[in-house]
């Protein structure tokens, strides 16, 4: 029917009547582009301050309810459909590490408040200890120890001093310790003259049978006579020596004793009757 | 005799292996002196005896003055030099418990008993001045020490002394 003679004559008019139309419709759409758009924006431009300053936001939020507007937000189905590994597979941490400056980072953190923070007992009462030495290395641990600085910042004293060593030592086998001990190699390093130099004989003597045995084996009445005039004869070289010292104005601490043989070496035990050599063997 | 004190004891004691003072070495110089002087004495009388008897009184030996003397400087020197080179210790020495050590401490032997026996009349034709070192100097050597290369020294056996003195007080009053 659209296709008949009459209906295509009729078109034919009614765009020829409107071409007129149709070009000023034009050039006024080619004037609101022109022209219109700028006034536009710069109408939008003016007022939109205006309606900015005019809208109350705080009070439009304040009407938003962000917790009903959070609970429709499924954001369990957001992350789902978040493919988290490949982009953590994608994210070079070894190049984000690597800008980080752990320092000044560390810095920033108050680790005192942190370890307060953290309950140790807590911590350490789920840790399998037993667990977690198995695998530790202690011979390789230890290896690297300088146990020698690490005594010498201990205080054996007070150690020691909260050592209760009356139950320590009653545990202890003394028998089957000193059956280790190899008696022969500790006497042949002690000094028996440093240990008889100790020894105070002027109380051996007179607590002991010691000096009954000393009277009966000495000669006597002449060795007394003997040790008499000598012990008188040294006594006046002392007073001889220190009227000599104070003539000349010297101390005696600076004057040499004696011979260096004779003098630093300590004296053990007399030999006989006295008549030793100087080094030690009788005449 | 006045029984030591103990402070003299402990002097001694103290002082073993020290050089020995002045009064110690007069005192055995004095008794070496007696004991040499005497001995010669009473060779030479046994000599002058044994003589006679041998003799039968046909010779009367009496030596002349430089023979005697010249006898009694050898046996001076005999007296003094062996003791000293052998054991360092003379009689009068034995005595008083000094003895003749090197320097150094270590025993003499014959070249230093020799030397010192040589130079002892050095220290006294310098009218006695070669023995003030003796209380003077510090090592309290004398003009023949340093000759010999010697030193004087205390070596009796003080610490048994003083043993004995305490053992005998202890027995003397055993509560003490």
């Amino acid at each position: 029917m659209a296709s008949a003679p009459p209906v295509r004559f009729l078109g034919g008019v009614a765009r020829w009547c409107a071409r007129p139309l149709s070009a000023h419709g034009a050039a006024v759409r080619a004037a609101v582009v022109r022209d219109g758009l700028p006034a536009a924006r710069d109408a939008v431009r003016r007022v939109t301050p205006a309606v900015v300053d005019a809208v109350d936001l705080d009070s439009i939020l304040a009407a938003v309810d962000v917790g009903a507007l959070i609970d429709r937000v499924d954001v369990d189905g957001i992350v789902s459909r978040v493919d988290v590994e490949g982009i953590v597979s994608r994210v070079d941490v070894d190049r984000i590490v690597a800008q980080v400056d752990i320092g000044a980072l560390l810095e920033r953190v108050d680790i005192g408040a942190l370890l307060d923070r953290i309950d140790l007992n807590a911590l350490l009462a789920g840790v399998d200890l037993n667990a977690l030495l198995a695998g530790v290395d202690l011979n390789a641990l230890l290896s690297g120890v300088d146990l020698n600085a690490l005594l010498a910042g201990v205080d054996l004293n007070d150690l020691l001093d909260g050592v209760e060593l009356d139950p320590l030592l009653a545990g202890v086998d003394l028998n089957a310790l000193l059956a280790g001990v190899d008696l022969n190699a500790v006497l042949g390093n002690l000094d028996l003259n440093e240990v008889v130099a100790r020894i105070d004989m002027d109380s051996l003597i007179a607590n002991t049978e010691m000096g009954a045995i000393i009277v009966r084996s000495t000669g006597g009445a002449a060795s007394e006579a003997l040790d008499v005039v000598r012990s008188q004869g040294v006594s006046i070289d002392t007073v001889i020596a220190r009227i000599a010292n104070r003539v000349l104005g010297r101390k005696l601490d600076d004057l040499p004793a004696g011979p260096e043989l004779l003098v630093e070496r300590r004296l053990a035990l007399p030999v006989g009757d006295g008549s030793a050599d100087a080094d030690g063997s009788e005449s | 005799m006045q029984p030591t004190t103990e402070s003299d004891r402990d002097d001694a004691v103290s002082q073993q292996g020290h050089y020995a003072g002045a009064a110690t070495r007069l005192a055995a110089f004095a008794i070496d002196q007696t004991v040499l002087t005497t001995a010669f004495a009473l060779g030479s009388a046994l000599l002058a005896w044994v003589i006679a008897v041998v003799t039968a009184d046909e010779v009367n030996w009496e030596p002349a003055t430089v023979v005697s003397g010249v006898a009694y400087l050898v046996w001076w020197f005999i007296y003094w030099a062996y003791p000293w080179s052998v054991s360092g210790k003379t009689v009068g020495m034995a005595v008083l418990g000094i003895r003749v050590v090197r320097a150094d401490g270590s025993s003499t032997g014959p070249r230093q008993g020799t030397l010192r026996a040589l130079a002892l009349p050095l220290s006294f034709m310098t009218l006695g001045i070669g023995f003030l070192p003796i209380v003077f100097g510090r090592h309290r050597r004398a003009l023949h020490d340093k000759v010999a290369g010697t030193a004087v020294v205390y070596s009796w056996d003080a610490r048994g002394a003083r043993w004995r003195f305490l053992a005998r007080q202890q027995e003397l009053d055993p509560g003490g």
